[in-house]
């Protein structure tokens, strides 16, 4: 009898421990952020982001934070960081219940959520007071953050979505000097390099988004014009309009040139870079991210012969052929709940994160800042990094279609796309399968 | 004739048998020698051995977030959850198999549909109601639902194992004079040691890979368990592959030789059920 009443009460006794231990810590948790603010010398922030690799933009950014500490001694910032992709997912989970950080990065598509829900607090006013600071912006940079013309976050960088990286020494070999400047001349070099037994362009796409992604939005543009898409999103024109479906059938051209690797759909995308890095490949499409990988782990002779291209212009198409399409992606928000120094500190340090030092030290790891910079070191740079900056040099951005559509229409043009590549639809069948799915 | 179909056939079967076995140790092998190679010789093909293995990896492993912090949280969360797990199971387990009383197969019911709701629809709802109690991310906070989450299966193992034990040895117990808590605890629980082993590994396993939980419910760098700071090496567009494979070894390690200690008697707990004695 003794002995059950001592495995019941000891059973109990963890029990309750945990629940006590849990629930009593997490109230001295709060009152001590209480205290936090009403100490008046010490404003507490908490701050969620995705830098916790050993990246050059993560480093950067973990010393800028730490730089901020040091100047600002009385703000305490309270890092929860987790890697990118769960990060999404956390953020997701969070903004659900309403528990977000008081500052944290978010996407286009997090901006759209949490706007209309009112967790996340617009910029307007501290753009226009502090025109020192968001003057040199780049042209574009916070659309994808804005939600009824209101601008809800801070772009952390610029990035193109489409970029052609490709073999000289295998174009040479085939009698192409220069990168073609027409469409048509661009079939042809697909057709030789086809004839000379090289793969033409060589991607991995299984997940159905980076041909969707870096090669479809940008080749639509060419086609369709960005004030199209544009109308399209406001519900004034279709995608059932001859403008899209010429866009698929631009497409379409290239797939039957049989321009992409036949087993495109069942690779990933590190496979179809291994196409480009084994040569069996004569161009990879991918976009701004690949360089500082190609830099990093592409084999020397590779890396020493790779050029870089957009497409060319479609003859016809109303699209500019000096553009990408591209845009901010990530950006900066700020809880809507803060108010007074704690906004204020919150927006000092976003600035911090944002502003023409931080956007320098991103150029210099050959990152693409979401702002103009003159004066940078060009040698810190690979040769290919600079080159690539240069060719970036006022270009437009136009919109990607996965960061600027809702996911389920997203997913049906790229996996609309995807079909195409195998031959399973027509242009004139995906346009009308997209133009139901936003019905 | 005869002899010769018969060890044929033999021979056929162990050969397949065996291109099995090494279709499930060959990940293991292939993430061995992979975690010695550079992302370079990675991206180029990702099969081949290295051609000068490198212990580069897993030096730098120790600098990404914080290791030591991440091994002590899984433990500290396996070390404490699972002899709990076990013992809550086994007493379950028993009075499902040995009683019945008003409402069992309505508490059978409930225990069963933790079985059937995916985690991941638990999520949010257990997000809010441990932040309306204030019991996020703390040390102890990921021990109920760890407990909670794998009372289920683990409670039917032992039911049914239980179920297969001969009644008439407690029987003998209580003939001789022995109490309840008393038969329970050295007479039952001794017989279903093989069971303990499957449900010990079986849960550490679980704990130690558990991620959404781990993920969401903390949010100090220092209770970030294994499975949370293996994903510390991607950033946004990029992942240092090799980087994260000697991770993975690092992390698998522990299991793995819970794994071998523990293998002969899981095999006995696996059979135990299928021979009544």
């Amino acid at each position: 009898m003794k002995r059950k009443r001592f495995i019941q009460s000891t059973l109990l006794a963890v029990l309750a421990l945990i629940v006590i231990a849990t629930t009593g810590c997490g109230s001295n948790g709060s009152a001590s952020k209480g205290a936090d603010e009403n100490s008046g010398g010490d404003i507490g922030l908490t701050f969620g982001h995705f830098r916790v690799s050993k990246d050059n933009i993560d480093v950067l950014f973990g010393d800028t934070l730490n730089q901020f500490r040091a100047d600002h001694p009385n703000i305490k910032i309270k890092e929860e960081a987790v890697a990118h992709d769960p990060y999404r997912d956390r953020t997701t989970t969070l903004g659900a219940s309403g528990e977000l950080p008081d500052i944290f990065m978010a996407n286009g598509s997090m901006i759209l959520d949490f706007a209309s829900k009112g967790y996340v607090a617009p910029w307007d006013n501290v753009i226009k007071e502090d025109t020192a600071w968001s003057n040199d912006f780049v042209d574009g940079a916070f659309d994808d953050f804005k939600v009824d013309n209101q601008i809800y976050g801070v772009p952390v960088k610029m990035a193109a979505v489409h970029t052609i990286y490709y073999n000289k020494a295998i174009f040479k070999e085939i009698g192409i000097n220069e990168f073609p400047s027409a469409w048509e001349d661009f079939k042809k070099a697909i057709t030789t390099l086809k004839e000379a037994g090289y793969t033409p362009i060589g991607m991995g796409n299984r997940s159905s988004v980076p041909v969707g992604s870096t090669v479809f939005s940008t080749l639509a543009d060419r086609v369709t014009g960005t004030n199209w898409f544009n109308e399209v999103k406001s519900g004034e024109r279709k995608f059932t309009d001859p403008e899209f479906i010429q866009a698929l059938e631009a497409m379409k051209e290239l797939i039957d040139l049989q321009a992409f690797n036949p087993d495109i759909n069942s690779i990933d995308e590190g496979q179809g870079e291994a196409l480009f890095y084994n040569k069996e490949a004569a161009m990879h499409i991918s976009g701004s991210w690949f360089l500082p990988r190609l830099v990093r782990e592409a084999p020397e002779d590779i890396a020493a012969n790779t050029g870089m291209a957009f497409f060319p212009a479609i003859e016809g198409g109303k699209g500019d052929a000096h553009a990408v399409a591209g845009g901010g992606g990530w950006s900066y928000a700020v809880n809507a709940r803060l108010t007074g120094e704690k906004k204020e500190a919150a927006i000092e340090l976003i600035k911090a994160l944002s502003g023409e030092k931080f956007a320098v030290a991103q150029k210099e790891i050959s990152e693409i800042p979401a702002r103009n910079v003159a004066n940078y070191d060009e040698s810190k740079l690979s040769p290919l990094a600079n080159e690539y900056s240069k060719m970036l040099e006022g270009i437009s951005y136009t919109p990607v279609y996965d960061i600027r559509l809702k996911p389920a229409l997203v997913k049906t043009i790229y996996q609309g796309v995807q079909e195409l590549l195998i031959g399973a639809s027509s242009p004139q069948q995906i346009a009308e399968k997209v133009q139901s799915a936003v019905e | 004739m005869n002899k010769l179909g018969v060890r044929l056939v033999g021979t056929v079967t162990n050969a397949l048998v065996m291109l099995f076995s090494l279709s499930a140790i060959f990940p293991l092998i292939w993430m061995g020698y992979t975690s010695l190679k550079t992302n370079k010789e990675f991206s180029l093909n990702i099969v081949n051995l290295p051609t000068k293995p490198v212990l580069d990896n897993y030096v730098s492993a120790f600098d990404v977030g914080d290791l030591s912090s991440a091994l002590f949280s899984s433990s500290f969360n396996a070390v404490i959850s699972v002899p709990l797990i076990v013992l809550f199971s086994f007493v379950i387990g028993y009075f499902f198999s040995r009683f019945n009383f008003r409402g069992k197969p309505l508490l059978m019911a409930v225990l069963m549909l933790g079985m059937l709701i995916p985690v991941h629809s638990l999520l949010v709802p257990l997000f809010v109601q441990l932040n309306t109690l204030g019991m996020l991310d703390h040390r102890l906070t990921l021990l109920l639902p760890y407990i909670a989450i794998n009372l289920p299966l683990t409670s039917f193992l032992f039911l049914s194992f239980i179920r297969d034990i001969p009644a008439e040895i407690e029987e003998a117990a209580y003939i001789d004079g022995s109490t309840f808590d008393r038969t329970l605890f050295t007479v039952v629980f001794p017989v279903c040691m093989p069971m303990i082993a499957t449900a010990t590994i079986l849960n550490v396993l679980h704990t130690w890979n558990e991620m959404p939980f781990a993920l969401i419910l903390n949010k100090s760098a220092e209770l970030f368990t294994l499975p949370v700071w293996l994903t510390f090496f991607s950033s946004q567009y990029s992942t240092d592959y090799t980087g994260k494979i000697a991770g993975l070894v690092i992390t698998s390690l522990p299991t793995v030789i819970l794994y071998l200690f523990f293998s002969q008697k899981i095999m006995n707990g696996m059979t135990a059920g299928a021979v009544k004695g």
